[in-house]
């Protein structure tokens, strides 16, 4: 990814453009130094998950702490947010959680499936499952989001 | 898209989408409707546009009640009068006695025949290309001469309350480009440990789990 970052804004084809490459979380104190490119074990309950979770963490944790060592645009027409396979999934969810900050998505192979689902059960609403994108997007409003697939 | 009601000689089978506004129901039938059948059919268009209410309302209502929106009275209509009119269209000497039908089956062999072109062009295109597992980079990934160098920072580590107990590791990429009076567009990617590595993601593939 940086590489190609680099050829396209040389090339003029995106604009100047800081990326921000995130694993998922890892349950530990320390992220273990044997993952390697491997998933650390927190990948699920972040990615696939249909919430605002992520698109918070983003917008309330991580960004404003790169953005204190770079200036970021905070127009969302020039922030975009990728991922592949469930990665993929989580940057569309972020998207669509918050169109106010971002407006567009790389999504590659994403899982748009139930693995987000879980039943009600004690103290717990149901959660959806990515498969229900489907439904949610004819519901909605029209987002201005632009995602390539 | 449209769903499909295909009419077997014995009965009426009726092929699933979950998801599809009533108003959007298209069906195709060949050959004989007696009573029997027509009640058959009637029955399992109802309980189509039942479970398809049910599946819309039930579950999203309970989950997004405050962004929900409400079908349309135009939707319930058109959903209403659905089972009337299909059953009008159906009958076979209605269907039979007019150009119409004609033209229907006429077009429905044309548009197979389109189709099954159209995808046998796709697989010619495609074919000879690609095999499996192979997924060559283009220049836009490799070193280019010329090109200034950007740096990547990191790993850092990164612990925060939204995702209690965890942690995580994240890259910066600064673009050589890059001036702190002006501020730049941004670039998010997940699996970063992935995404930063410059084989690119068909350098790890046995790493892939979801």
């Amino acid at each position: 990814m940086p590489q190609v970052l680099e050829n396209l804004i040389h090339k003029m084809e995106i604009p100047v453009t800081i990326g921000l490459f995130i694993t998922p979380g890892n349950l530990s104190e320390k992220y273990p130094d044997n993952l390697g490119l491997s998933n650390p074990d927190h990948r699920a309950p972040e990615y696939d998950a249909l919430n605002d979770n992520y698109a918070r963490f983003l917008v309330e944790e991580i960004l404003p702490e790169v953005g204190k060592k770079y200036r970021l645009t905070d127009d969302p027409e020039n922030r975009v947010i990728g991922g592949t396979s469930s990665g993929a999934i989580c940057a569309w969810t972020v998207a669509w959680e918050r169109p106010d900050q971002f407006r567009k998505v790389i999504s590659m192979i994403g899982s748009y499936v139930s693995i987000g689902y879980q039943r009600a059960h004690e103290g717990h609403p149901m959660m959806l499952g990515g498969d229900m994108y489907p439904t949610l997007i004819r519901r909605h409003p029209p987002k201005p989001i632009r995602i390539f697939l | 898209m449209a769903q499909t009601i295909l009419a077997a000689s014995s009965r009426v089978t009726i092929s699933t989408f979950r998801f599809i506004p009533a108003s959007d129901l298209s069906f195709r039938y060949e050959g004989r409707l007696d009573r029997a059948m027509a009640d058959e059919f009637i029955r399992r268009l109802r309980q189509q546009v039942c479970m398809q209410r049910f599946l819309e309302m039930g579950p999203l209502a309970e989950a997004r009640a405050q962004n929900f929106r409400p079908r349309s009275a135009t939707s319930e209509k058109c959903a209403d009068l659905f089972v009337p009119f299909a059953l009008f269209v159906a009958q076979p000497w209605l269907i039979r006695a007019t150009p119409f039908y004609l033209m229907k089956m006429v077009s429905l062999i044309l548009g197979a025949l389109l189709i099954g072109a159209a995808s046998l062009s796709a697989v010619d295109a495609v074919g000879p290309q690609s095999k499996p597992n192979d997924y060559p980079l283009t220049a836009d990934s490799l070193p280019q001469p010329g090109v200034p160098q950007g740096r990547l920072e990191g790993p850092l580590e990164f612990h925060r309350r939204i995702f209690a107990g965890t942690v995580r590791r994240y890259w910066i990429f600064v673009p050589a480009q890059y001036r702190a009076e002006k501020s730049a567009a941004v670039c998010v990617f997940q699996d970063g440990q992935r995404a930063t590595h410059p084989g690119g993601h068909s350098a790890c593939r046995r790493c892939w789990k979801t």
